[in-house]
């Protein structure tokens, strides 16, 4: 690989994320190692990568919702994403059919992992007090709750319309209709 | 562009077909988990899973679950609403979540669709076993009988939103008879506009921690209520600690002004913001029991965040309450008239119940014939 024909920020997204194959890992490396520009933008992927996972999975115990509430919006972007990708693909097996289709798969989601952290990350908190877990959340994306580190999003249905709404003490709910005219109704609890 | 610029172009695709594979390992077969009690009222038809993913992110497990479950009514009764359980012990042990389809009309012997939709993160060593089990938790039948184990007290939710759909079929049903299918169309058209119109509103909703006693610029605000006609239950006071869009430790009073035993209220919220635009926020369901003429308080230890979508903050001016349901010791549920909705703010402030909704998006998509067909066969 030559300085003129750099690798794209996607494949480096994924190289930062560990996600890349021997090979091409192999490959990347090897052009990265002499080309100043892309250390700079792998080492700024590397970082974001990072961050986004200590947030992930190094919760404290009692913790920044505001935290837990960027953890799942970037789980329901995420989630969307993948589905569209999936939804597209006339499979009959689990998971994505090529390796090709897993790799812009991949690509995709990294690249929204990393940007999203990013914006995260440099975005100011506005949060002034703690909150027990789990903590709900609700938007017309999804609805989730994440709990240490881990987070269980319902993620929406292609919805002509929806609303969200709070069950105080009880969780968060969203209600959308469907293009066949179906009313989904999710709930998350949090107790 | 030169051949040997067209394989170093392809070197590396074809290295990404040869070694892609290594970081997506596949599901586990016992991933997925669906369970119907016995004498169920539906069975499940061929649950299809093939859109399902796993994939590593890091050092956490990322899991796709995405499905429609087919289901057959097998009881000799009309469906009128089906809700499930979605159980993920081992991501958020403290948390669950529901699936919900109401407004649904089906008859013996045939089949409807519920689609689940579920993302999963969690840590690579989290023990095995199945990552999600759905479970049946409760069928509404047309006669408002109920099946199922209820632990989410889904057949209080279900057996309201099919008395708010009675009620809105009957008030839409009464404008076509009166009025024609234009009066009809023009309520359609009326609803879909609210539907647009509907401000929207990201939540955020946890139980308050112990370091939350003291936190700097929070006022505590008296919550004003709307008092609908005929409610059996009034709100006689109460009052919610609010800093910026946050509102944590609500407590309303209430007393029964009934005759009869109260079990269970819902407490609807509307939240003003700084401009004067008003929000339905949320319900606060509470489980007490009220004695004729008794009085009790709800008081839920939850803090809630308002913001519009893409994070802006919704800064709270007001709360307003209002009684939006109330369940009687007997089962008998109780829920605002549409004449009281309509005379109040709440018309334009809540929103449209879910049968409405549905009817709207029927009429938007077939016309307001197709409407009245299905008020009549619905009456």
């Amino acid at each position: 690989m030559s300085a003129s024909s750099h690798p794209s920020a996607a494949q480096l997204a994924l190289l930062a994320g560990g996600e890349l194959s021997r090979w091409s890992r192999f490959l990347l490396r090897r052009h990265v190692r002499g080309c100043e520009s892309c250390q700079e933008q792998l080492r700024s992927f590397e970082a974001a990568s990072r961050q986004l996972k200590d947030a992930a999975l190094e919760l404290p115990e009692r913790l920044d919702w505001e935290s837990l509430a960027a953890e799942m919006k970037a789980n329901i972007r995420l989630g969307l994403e993948m589905g569209a990708i999936a939804s597209s693909v006339p499979t009959r097996r689990s998971g994505f059919s090529t390796p090709l289709l897993r790799q812009t798969a991949a690509v995709a989601t990294s690249l929204a992992l990393v940007f999203f952290s990013i914006w995260f990350l440099s975005r100011p908190r506005d949060f002034y007090h703690k909150v027990e877990p789990p903590v709900a959340l609700a938007t017309f994306d999804g609805v989730g709750v994440a709990e240490h580190g881990a987070a269980m999003t319902l993620l929406a249905p292609a919805a002509e319309s929806g609303t969200t709404s709070a069950e105080v003490g009880a969780g968060v709910e969203a209600r959308y209709v469907d293009e066949n005219g179906q009313v989904t109704i999710h709930h998350v609890f949090t107790q | 562009m030169s051949s040997r610029s067209n394989i170093l172009l392809w070197l590396p695709a074809l290295a990404l077909l040869a070694f892609g594979s290594d970081s997506i390992p596949p599901l586990p077969k016992d991933a997925f988990k669906v369970t119907l009690p016995p004498g169920s009222p539906v069975e499940l038809l061929n649950p299809n899973w093939d859109l399902s993913s796993v994939a590593m992110r890091g050092g956490a497990m990322q899991v796709d679950l995405r499905s429609t479950l087919q289901l057959r009514n097998t009881s000799m009764r009309r469906i009128r609403g089906i809700s499930f359980l979605v159980l993920a012990q081992e991501v958020t042990p403290g948390g669950k979540a529901s699936v919900t389809v109401p407004s649904l009309d089906v008859e013996p012997g045939d089949t409807f669709p519920v689609k689940i939709d579920l993302r999963l993160m969690r840590p690579i060593s989290a023990a095995q076993g199945p990552l999600v089990e759905v479970m049946l938790d409760g069928v509404l039948f047309e006669d408002l009988t109920f099946f199922g184990p209820n632990k989410l007290n889904s057949r209080r939710a279900m057996t309201g939103w099919e008395l708010e759909a009675r009620r809105d079929r009957k008030y839409l049903f009464a404008l076509l008879e009166t009025g024609g299918p234009k009066t009809l169309q023009d309520e359609m058209v009326a609803t879909l506009s609210r539907v647009t119109a509907q401000p929207r509103l990201e939540i955020q909703s946890a139980r308050t921690g112990p370091s939350t006693n003291s936190v700097g610029g929070e006022q505590q605000i008296e919550f004003a209520f709307l008092a609908l006609p005929d409610a059996p239950v009034e709100l006689t006071g109460g009052f919610v600690r609010v800093a910026g869009n946050q509102a944590r430790l609500p407590r309303i009073y209430v007393a029964n002004r009934s005759r009869r035993s109260v079990r269970s209220l819902e407490i609807g919220w509307l939240l003003k913001d700084n401009a004067g635009h008003e929000y339905h926020a949320g319900d606060l369901p509470a489980v007490l029991t009220l004695a004729p003429g008794g009085r009790g308080e709800c008081d839920p230890d939850a803090v809630l965040k308002f913001s519009r979508p893409g994070g802006q903050p919704v800064p709270i001016a007001g709360l307003t309450a209002y009684v939006a349901n109330v369940e009687f010791a007997d089962g008998d549920q109780w829920i605002p008239t549409h004449a009281a909705l309509a005379q109040q703010r709440l018309a334009s402030a809540l929103p449209v119940s879910p049968e409405l909704q549905r009817l709207a998006e029927l009429y938007r998509k077939r016309g307001v014939d197709a409407v009245a067909q299905q008020l009549k066969r619905l009456k």
